[in-house]
């Protein structure tokens, strides 16, 4: 493919998703559980002191604050998904598969179930929020930085890939211990956070998320030369003058933060993170990091926006927990991609 | 520009053991060399060139790049001086081999890491000495073995440095390709004076286009032209437990097992004598060329018609050396 085509292509991706992008938007804003015409939500949207003031509540309280989050959350899974699948070079590397996710809910049981006793939880505290996200963050960075310390000392990459896998079990398996000794009502809340949800991020939460997610995409823009450079291999980064562990440091912190901060807030939201820079990678047909990780955000944002869309089953009451869709989602993605390419290496 | 300084490469173990791999080396090179690391499995070859390129730490002594000691170099400035082909190939398809060989760039790029016009030019440059300008929108794992070697190679050029590295580049490369990189790297080094350090097994190869060669093995370390090396039976140490010899016309020469005591007396056309002769010789007969009859077989050949006498059996007649070489180790085993 001839350069010419290939920034076609490019341009081409971004307006095709950024349309899908604005689409998914309004569909996520416009559907819900409660069925509430196009006129309505429109009116509730531009005059909220006019029309009737429950739906006004419905679309400021509830659907916006969830909107926003769809799209936080998928750029933050998405863009932590391509950050460790070049760091490991591994197709099917991702914050989930490496543990990162298990190390955050770590986080988060320990604190829920764990120091129950200790903190009051309200929902929507600004206490509440932000000890959970700290308590989760915490836990995925502390995954990372077992694994950043293996990946010092072992120098295979299937190794430190196996190793995340028996992290992340091992940290299950605590959990599952916080769990059995937990008080019924604190067992619930953790395993509602588990099932991950985009509803519960209201207001200064929702600021924090924001911070905390363009921190990430700011690190990642300044790490893009890093990031290109580290698809050839660390030999390869290593010989051009790259500083392999400060580097290294520095994409398991925008990770863990990237990665943390939506687990923290949403729970664990599987897939999105390993789908999405495929889908991206294999449409563009390119690996190079400053096409992919434009095009990383805005699909990573509409497939969660689509997941979110999904997973209220509009005009209907009830809602799937979103980590069940993405899985329902995301899973043939992968398995066809699998099955098309045979060469998972030719997947990068 | 490059002197090893009692240099001991190897392995720090579990406490205090150490595996060490070489003796002490004081190996050194200069500018416009093509210098060959050869050395058995095992001996630390690759070990010593990710010594040199700091990717691995030496057990003990220093490397003078330059007239400065290699460690006190920043990693930026060590990549202006040094760049390095590992061996295998990179884990990445999806890059085009512009892309690929603009990686190179890294050290002389700010952070956003936007090429300028002279990163453009070197990357240009580099294309066109390894004819790969033509490709240079193909993407790496849409590349033979011996186009994405040379892409590498150009990698390294366009790094810009008077020292490059390499470990087994013409490894995984059939014949022709091995001879086309090894030509390559030739050039270069004569052309612009560049030094180019690697490792590999291919002896045959190496003793031609070689300007010096480091040789490791357990125990001994060797520098020298492969004249010096030759002369001095320094190689034979390579050969150790094989009938293999360095003959200063043949080449490379695997001596031939004598499995047979009938001499096959051979006559025919001058052009097909000799090939046919190896062939018997290969399949282990003495050969004769003697005009009297006397020995028990007789082959007189022709171009592609090989007749053949054998006492007590009818005369017959081969189209190819092949045919008749199976029918001589037929009747041998009995089976015609």
């Amino acid at each position: 493919m001839d350069r010419e085509k290939e920034n076609k292509t490019f341009l081409l991706f971004l307006l095709v998703t950024g349309i899908l992008f604005l689409i998914l938007i309004l569909l996520d804003i416009y559907t819900g559980s409660t069925r509430i015409s196009f006129r309505e939500v429109t009116q509730a949207l531009f005059h909220p002191e006019a029309g009737n003031s429950q739906y006004a509540t419905i679309l400021y309280r509830f659907r916006l604050p969830r909107t926003f989050t769809a799209i936080l959350a998928g750029i933050a899974l998405s863009v932590s998904g391509l950050l460790m699948q070049t760091t490991f070079r591994n197709p099917l590397a991702g914050p989930f598969v490496l543990g990162i996710s298990a190390g955050a809910s770590l986080g988060v049981a320990i604190l829920v179930l764990g120091f129950s006793s200790l903190f009051v939880f309200g929902a929507g505290t600004l206490l509440a929020s932000s000890s959970i996200a700290l308590a989760a963050i915490l836990g995925a960075v502390g995954v990372l930085l077992l694994i950043m310390a293996v990946s010092l000392r072992v120098r295979d990459i299937m190794t430190i890939l196996i190793l995340g896998i028996m992290f992340g079990s091992a940290v299950t398996a605590v959990v599952a211990i916080l769990q059995y000794f937990s008080t019924e009502t604190m067992l619930k809340v953790f395993i509602v956070w588990t099932m991950g949800s985009l509803a519960n991020v209201t207001g200064i939460q929702i600021r924090l998320l924001i911070a905390l997610v363009a921190a990430g995409l700011l690190l990642t823009t300044f790490l893009a030369k890093d990031l290109n450079l580290l698809l050839l291999g660390e030999e390869y980064a290593q010989s051009a003058g790259m500083r392999i562990r400060h580097t290294r440091l520095l994409i398991f912190l925008t990770t863990g933060i990237l990665a943390g901060s939506v687990t923290a807030f949403c729970g664990p939201i599987g897939f999105v993170g390993i789908v999405v820079p495929h889908i991206v990678r294999v449409t563009l047909q390119t690996s190079n990091i400053r096409k992919v990780f434009p095009a990383t955000i805005l699909a990573g944002a509409s497939l969660l926006l689509l997941s979110d869309i999904l997973s209220h089953l509009p005009g209907r009451q009830g809602v799937l927990p979103i980590n069940s869709v993405t899985a329902i989602l995301g899973i043939p993605v992968i398995i066809w991609m699998i099955l098309q390419r045979r060469k998972l290496s030719s997947l990068m | 520009m490059i002197r090893l300084q009692q240099l001991l490469i190897g392995y720090r173990q579990r406490g205090h053991k150490r595996k060490v791999l070489s003796t002490a080396l004081n190996f050194s090179a200069s500018s416009g060399e093509m210098v060959a690391v050869i050395g058995p499995n095992g001996a630390g070859k690759s070990t010593l060139l990710r010594t040199i390129v700091r990717q691995h730490e030496p057990l003990e002594g220093n490397i003078d790049i330059l007239g400065t000691s290699w460690h006190r170099y920043s990693s930026r400035d060590f990549a202006r001086i040094c760049s390095f082909v590992p061996t295998g190939q990179p884990p990445v398809s999806q890059l085009s081999v512009f892309e690929v060989t603009a990686m190179a760039r890294y050290p002389y790029t700010g952070w956003g890491g936007r090429l300028k016009k002279d990163d453009k030019q070197a990357v240009a440059k580099a294309l066109a000495r390894v004819h790969l300008e033509s490709m240079r929108d193909r993407l790496l794992g849409e590349l033979s073995d011996g186009e994405r070697q040379r892409a590498l190679i150009a990698r390294a050029l366009a790094q810009d440095t008077p020292l490059i590295l390499l470990d087994e580049p013409t490894a995984f490369l059939d014949i022709p390709n091995r001879y086309e990189v090894l030509q390559m790297m030739r050039r270069i080094s004569q052309e612009q004076n560049k030094l180019f350090i690697f490792s590999s097994h291919d002896l045959g190869f190496i003793l031609e286009t070689a300007d010096k060669i480091w040789l490791l093995y357990p125990g001994q370390a060797i520098e020298g032209a492969p004249e010096e090396l030759l002369r001095d039976h320094a190689l034979d140490t390579l050969f150790r437990n094989t009938d293999i010899h360095y003959d200063l016309h043949k080449g490379l020469h695997i001596p031939l097992q004598q499995r047979y005591h009938t001499t096959i007396r051979l006559t025919g056309d001058e052009d097909e004598i000799p090939w046919v002769e190896k062939a018997l010789l290969r399949a282990g007969y003495p050969v004769s060329h003697s005009r009297t009859d006397n020995g028990e077989i007789h082959i007189e050949a022709r171009k592609k018609n090989y007749r053949i006498w054998i006492k007590n059996q009818p005369e017959e007649n081969f189209l190819s050396i092949n045919s008749l070489i199976l029918y001589l180790k037929n009747i041998q085993t009995g089976k015609a």
